[in-house]
């Protein structure tokens, strides 16, 4: 048990340590104590009381759960979807060295390090009735007429969300699918000229193919992401017109600091997160599967 | 081997006894409030001012036991005060928020001050509905700190011009709605009425006076229940989806979240909106519009909110003598009719209403003496139904008016409230 390859595997256990630790207690501990509080009346003012499965089964019978799952899912989809469509027309345009390339990528990169709160205020100035740019813009170009109060109706509260969010975040997506497109080797287009593809038939039967573990990636993350949305919300909607866009994240930050029920906000987040747990496995799997043919 | 469990039981057993004590001493005579030295004191941001005029003037005149102040911000308040009592970290003082103290009661949070509160000569003077909030089971925890109430704002000179007497404000809910229909028809875009439709607090703030000047109540005496279908509930919202139907409110009421709520008035194009007294200070400084105010009419009689802050002693306090001191000093006459109004705010006695800054000002005047009649709603829960904006009390409202439907209103009403009631 002694002797140079014991010592290195000591030394590499010695290495990972840190990482495990940290896992240990950033992750486990606190999904652990979520899952036990979950079985608890635990009020963030105090008392405590087991209850055994009572959370849960209020969960599966709770109207605004389903309804803000439902939502959370619409939003998901309409993100999802959006973010991929954006990142691959900017990952096409900003794949090749070409003059100005650069100012272009680090232009689309840029509003991913803005956090999510601050991005939220932006667009909630922007959007204000009396004193914001876009308001005013739409009265000038004679588009509207009087007030204009996006949040008030649903298609405009939730688009102005999403057009937020792509914006937000494309910088990524584009990134992850640009390094995907430039590891496809050359020899593929070339051999495609050679036989006359069309462009769209070379990205349809080439670049998309390939790029099929990318996407992969890109959707897990954009999915996991949608799912956990709050901030954009709780800043400009704040759930309304008349509750309608309420994500699950924000239904279990209410639950607990604002009903105080810390109980319930955490079988909400166990409900969630085993929903994400299985959506990812889907994804995973089908991605594993297709990867083999 | 059995020393470790003979420890424990003489451990438990002080224990037990210490406890017994403690009890024994606070139902007779309220233990005397001890420790003279510099205090800390919380307060929420929103009523920050006020209280940084109390401390600078107390500092000053007590410079061995001065009063360090924190803001604190007003939506984590309470969390922020219970994990500090609980962690041994409390401030001696908290200057907390009427409709939250409930919160802090329930919790054991604070120290009984009822023996000290029987001491004071002015006792029923302070504003009744303060002190009956900040009390449980006959035992007083907090006392009145900074007041304010909502009352209905009215544009005189629109009235004038409608042929309606500026000097007779409506006193009937009925009243309302005739006048708004006469100020509306003035035309030239003037509206006679408006209100936050999209506003959870603003709402909570100003329409439960009308039901509760209605002869009825949205909750039931201990605030464990709803009771939508009160005549006194269908009597106002009645009445604001009438106003809303006639169009004798601007469109913008559906959607405002309490951000145009004072400009809409301000603007001197509405003639009637239910605010806070905070309000007179900003609308005084406007030459262009001449207002008045009155107490929220119902079908019988008027009634008010009381907002602000009650102001207690912590549990545990270290500094608690200090810290009841500067309580009763802020509410000393002389201290309520300078500092305190000198701010601007109103006096939590009502001996001290009557000073040099409401006689300059009569409408703040007119605020002091509605504070007798004010009420607080009684329930544990005010943030989770009244307060959030996806609470079930906004939607209550805005399904009335707006959708115009009050069968659906009551019935998803019930169920909201209800589940947010088990939380």
């Amino acid at each position: 048990m002694s002797g140079p390859r014991a010592r290195r595997q000591r030394a590499g256990l010695l290495f990972v340590a840190p990482a495990v630790l940290l896992v240990l207690g950033m992750f486990v501990l606190p999904v652990i104590v979520t899952a036990v509080m979950s079985f608890y009346d635990w009020s963030l003012l105090g008392q405590r009381t087991f209850v055994g499965l009572a959370n849960y089964d209020r969960l599966l019978g709770d109207t605004s759960w389903w309804h803000s799952l439902g939502f959370t899912t619409l939003y998901t989809a309409i993100v999802t979807a959006a973010l991929l469509v954006v990142g691959f027309a900017l990952a096409t345009a900003v794949r090749h060295r070409r003059r100005g390339v650069g100012l272009l990528r680090t232009a689309f990169v840029l509003p991913v390090v803005i956090g999510f709160a601050t991005a939220s205020y932006l667009t909630l100035w922007l959007m204000d009735d009396r004193i914001g740019v876009v308001p005013d813009l739409l009265r000038r170009l004679g588009v509207v007429d009087g007030s204009v109060s996006v949040f008030s109706h649903f298609p405009s509260a939730l688009t102005v969300v999403v057009v937020l969010v792509v914006w937000k975040t494309v910088g990524l997506t584009m990134l992850l699918l640009m390094s995907g497109m430039q590891a496809i080797s050359k020899d593929f287009y070339e051999a495609a000229q050679v036989d006359g593809a069309s462009r769209a038939r070379t990205f349809f039967s080439i670049t998309l193919p390939l790029l099929r573990p990318t996407v992969a990636m890109v959707l897990v993350l954009t999915v996991i992401g949608s799912y956990l949305a709050f901030d954009q919300f709780f800043i400009l909607t704040q759930g309304g017109p008349d509750n309608s866009t309420i994500p699950v994240v924000y239904l279990i930050y209410r639950a607990g600091f604002i009903d105080f029920n810390l109980g319930y906000s955490a079988a909400m987040s166990i409900g969630l997160m085993v929903i994400l747990l299985i959506l990812t496995t889907v994804q995973l799997v089908v991605l594993r599967s297709r990867e083999d043919q | 081997m059995h020393l470790p469990r003979i420890l424990l039981t003489a451990v438990l057993l002080t224990g037990i006894a210490a406890c017994g004590n403690t009890s024994n001493s606070q139902d007779e005579t309220p233990a005397e409030l001890t420790g003279s030295g510099p205090a800390t004191l919380w307060v929420r941001a929103a009523d920050e001012p006020l209280d940084k005029a109390l401390v600078a003037e107390w500092n000053a005149k007590n410079p061995d036991r001065k009063i360090t102040m924190l803001t604190v911000p007003d939506a984590q308040y309470v969390q922020k005060y219970v994990q500090a009592v609980r962690g041994g970290d409390a401030p001696d003082l908290a200057a907390v928020d009427i409709a939250n103290v409930k919160s802090l009661t329930s919790q054991g949070l604070l120290t009984d001050i009822t023996a000290q509160l029987k001491a004071l000569p002015y006792k029923d003077k302070l504003a009744p509905a303060g002190v009956q909030i900040s009390t449980v089971d006959g035992k007083t925890y907090a006392l009145p700190h900074q007041l304010d109430v909502s009352m209905l704002y009215y544009n005189k000179g629109l009235f004038t011009k409608a042929g309606l007497d500026p000097a007779k404000p409506p006193a009937t809910l009925d009243e309302v709605v005739a006048a708004a229909r006469k100020i509306t028809a003035l035309g030239n875009g003037t509206y006679g009425f408006a209100f936050a439709g999209n506003c959870a607090g603003c709402n909570a703030y100003t329409m439960l006076p009308y039901i509760w000047a209605s002869g009825g109540d949205i909750m039931n005496a201990d605030g464990t229940e709803a009771t939508l279908d009160d005549p006194a509930v269908a009597a106002v919202l009645n009445a604001h989806k009438t106003m809303w139907d006639e169009k004798l409110m601007p469109d913008s009421a559906k959607d405002d979240n309490g951000a145009t709520w004072l400009s809409s008035f301000q603007g001197g194009k509405v003639g009637m909106v239910a605010l806070g007294s905070f309000a007179v200070s900003v609308f005084k400084a406007d030459p262009k519009i001449d207002f008045g105010v009155t107490p929220i009419p119902g079908t019988s009689g008027t009634s008010a909110f009381l907002g602000g802050d009650v102001i207690g002693i912590s549990k545990g306090a270290k500094n608690a003598k200090t810290a009841w001191d500067f309580i009763a000093w802020s509410m000393d006459l002389e201290v309520q009719k300078t500092v305190v109004a000198k701010t601007g705010q109103l006096t939590v006695r009502s001996d001290a209403a009557d000073n040099p800054s409401t006689q300059a000002e009569p409408r703040l005047l007119a605020a002091n003496k509605m504070i007798a009649d004010a009420r607080v709603p009684v329930t544990a829960k005010y943030n989770s139904l009244f307060i959030d904006p996806t609470g079930p009390y906004l939607q209550f409202i805005r399904d009335w008016v707006f959708t115009g439907d009050p069968a659906q209103a009551i019935d998803k009403g019930k169920s909201g409230f209800s589940s947010r009631l088990a939380s």
